[in-house]
């Protein structure tokens, strides 16, 4: 039975004591800083903007039309502008990108035949103006009755690759500062905390408090801090990059059981080593393979390749945090990267719990 | 009589083919200061990890405070401690803080670190990172930490090994003052001067077995040579057995004359006891 005033007692030193260790401080800088960087080299994924001057002496019809065309393409902000003169001089200032005018009886010249003069007015050099011109055209067909001159079917032929490129669809932005967490995840387990166990076993602290406490309570502590440093980590790294998230039950439950998966993995790391200077010598090694399928979860990669990545719990747990972000859920089999994370956390949890017997009894 | 608060009957421990441990008996009293005494190796440390529940004896028994050791580790854990061979504190942390971690796991007031960093004399230091203590600073904290939950009985590995006079002297005050409040003392020493000066009893150990067990004085005059000494008026020295009648009237004869300037004793030192059990010197 866990006696968790122990469990506690340990955590809290270790979580301080931990500070004042520059190595588990850099370990912990480091992501973080990478994901800063990420955040303002790669450009914002946001949408493309326009900005239309738009007059008319006619009904709403055509602008709604306008409107409808540009869709989810472009974000289209309009403004009144009176007339001709002003338009220009907006332009000028880069107020607006174009102007269209639109004259009185239009909608109605439109479904009579008859041909309105519509004045357009774009800039040079051009911005903007081809998704406008497009949706125009597009709207005053529709409102004087002519249909598509051809059906055009589409059809999608799936490649050898990966059929979502999660770096596209997210941006690169949002997907390299995603990754950059999880990288924090991999540091936090597979750096910080089997250091913090082997230093205890190395300088035989384990042993002062394996007289009162016992060996479970002793790793207990240890893991706590290693969910601690995340539980601070990621909400700290998701406020500074601004990253959205969409679906928050996803985003945390991931990052939750990526993180048990990876700190279990690093405290029976630190009984594989039993020292501080060969933990931090090997550790940049499991990194790196946690953190390359995290990447390569985004990429377009062969299916094989992709079914081999998903072994390794960096990769489902990617996934999931991705659908925990993404505007609509990118990798629709989030039950398969559940079902690995949860996988590797039982395996993970009994051998560390086989450990500690052996080393109890 | 003092109550046994430690048991030892036909204890083993063995690592493989080694036999670490091999088949020991004692016991100690409330308030008594025992010694276990032996070379690197004898299985003086083993013995103290199996008495304290950090590892599994192989045969026999041991119990503390009539707690098995293995069996009750939980209740013996709370009133047992042992200061350890080697200075295992948290170095970043202050005195204070190393301290405080142990009160809390032991569920005892806080303040209780303070009255220990006055006990040893660390008062002064007490919010200094530990890193930056001396060796003989860092050996009474250990001291200190291993008094907190004010135990019944403590075990002391090599608590002097690497102190200058000084420090080593204080550590002797204290234990000898633990005594006097009734706790068990085990303690094991390379000083044989130290466990001749600060045991009722001390156990030589010599490749897992115990060679002798008994008082220091008994063993002393039963291992110990039992000759004299005799410097002479005029410079000379004589060596005279204590137990031959000769040399008997030989001395009464020089003292009735006046010749004897001084009589020393040449009782054996405990050292000499253990190069007569075991064979060569610690």
């Amino acid at each position: 039975m866990i006696r968790w005033a122990n469990v506690l007692a340990i955590f809290r030193k270790d979580a301080i004591d931990a500070m004042r260790d520059a190595r588990i401080v850099v370990s912990l800088i480091v992501p973080i800083g990478l994901g800063l960087l990420y955040n303002n080299i790669f450009p914002e994924e946001r949408l493309a903007t326009v900005k239309l001057g738009y007059h008319s002496d006619d009904t709403p019809a055509i602008l709604e039309g306008i409107r409808a065309q540009t869709g989810q393409t472009v974000d289209l902000r309009v403004r009144d502008v009176a007339d001709e003169a002003e338009a220009r001089r907006l332009i000028t200032e880069d107020a607006i990108d174009v102007a269209v005018f639109i004259p009185a009886d239009a909608e109605r010249d439109l479904r009579q035949g008859r041909m309105p003069n519509v004045l357009f007015i774009g800039r040079q050099p051009p911005a903007g103006e081809a998704f406008v011109s497009r949706a125009l055209d597009q709207a005053l067909r529709e409102i004087a009755g002519q249909g598509p001159v051809a059906v055009v079917r589409v059809e999608r032929v799936r490649t050898a690759f990966a059929d979502t490129v999660a770096v596209q669809d997210l941006g690169p932005r949002r997907f390299f500062v995603l990754a950059t967490i999880v990288m924090l995840i991999a540091m936090i387990g597979l750096l910080a905390v089997p250091v913090i166990l082997t230093e205890e076993m190395e300088k035989k602290t384990i042993d002062a408090l394996l007289m009162i406490a016992r060996q479970s309570e002793v790793i207990a502590g240890k893991a706590l801090v290693g969910l601690f440093y995340v539980a601070i980590g990621v909400p700290l790294m998701v406020l500074l990059t601004r990253l959205e998230i969409r679906d928050p039950l996803t985003f945390v439950s991931a990052t939750l059981l990526l993180s048990v998966v990876i700190v279990a993995v690093g405290l029976l790391m630190a009984g594989i080593f039993k020292n501080a200077t060969r933990v931090y010598t090997w550790s940049s090694l499991f990194v790196l393979v946690a953190f390359g399928p995290a990447i390569a979860v985004g990429l377009p990669i062969p299916d094989w390749a992709n079914a081999a990545i998903l072994a390794i719990p960096t990769a489902p747990g990617m996934r999931l945090m991705t659908n925990g972000i993404a505007p609509r859920s990118l990798f629709p089999d989030a039950w398969l990267s559940y079902l690995i994370l949860v996988v590797w956390a039982v395996a993970s949890l009994a051998v560390l719990r086989w450990q500690l017997g052996r080393r109890e009894a | 009589m003092a109550a046994t608060t430690v048991d030892v009957r036909d204890l083993r421990k063995h690592y493989g083919a080694v036999r670490a441990v091999d088949g020991i008996s004692f016991s100690a009293a409330e308030g008594e200061v025992f010694g276990l005494l032996g070379h690197n190796g004898a299985g003086k440390t083993t013995t103290i990890r199996v008495l304290t529940g950090r590892a599994r004896p192989t045969g026999g028994s041991a119990a503390v405070l009539g707690h098995d050791v293995v069996r009750s580790r939980d209740h013996i854990r709370p009133v047992i401690n042992l200061v350890f061979d080697e200075q295992n504190l948290y170095e970043r942390m202050s005195g204070r803080e190393n301290l405080r971690l142990f009160a809390t796991l032991y569920g005892v007031q806080l303040t209780r670190a303070d009255e220990l960093l006055e006990l040893v004399g660390l008062r002064e230091a007490a919010r200094r990172a530990v890193k930056t203590y001396s060796t003989g600073m860092k050996q009474r904290l250990l001291v200190a930490r291993a008094l907190i939950n004010r135990p019944r009985v403590l075990f002391l590995d090599e608590p002097t090994r690497g102190l200058d006079p000084t420090s080593a002297r204080e550590i002797r005050t204290i234990i000898a003052r633990l005594a006097s409040e009734s706790v068990t003392i085990v303690l094991t020493t390379h000083y044989m001067e130290e466990a001749d000066e600060l045991c009722g009893r001390v156990a030589f150990l010599s490749q897992g077995k115990i060679v002798a067990l008994d008082s220091p004085r008994e063993l002393k005059l039963r291992h110990g040579q039992r000759t004299a000494r005799v410097l002479l008026a005029d410079r000379r020295e004589l060596t005279v057995r204590l137990n031959d009648p000769a040399d008997a009237e030989t001395l009464a004869g020089l003292m009735r004359d006046g010749q004897v300037a001084a009589v020393h004793s040449e009782e054996g030192t405990l050292e000499d006891v253990f190069i007569a059990l075991a064979g060569r010197p610690l």
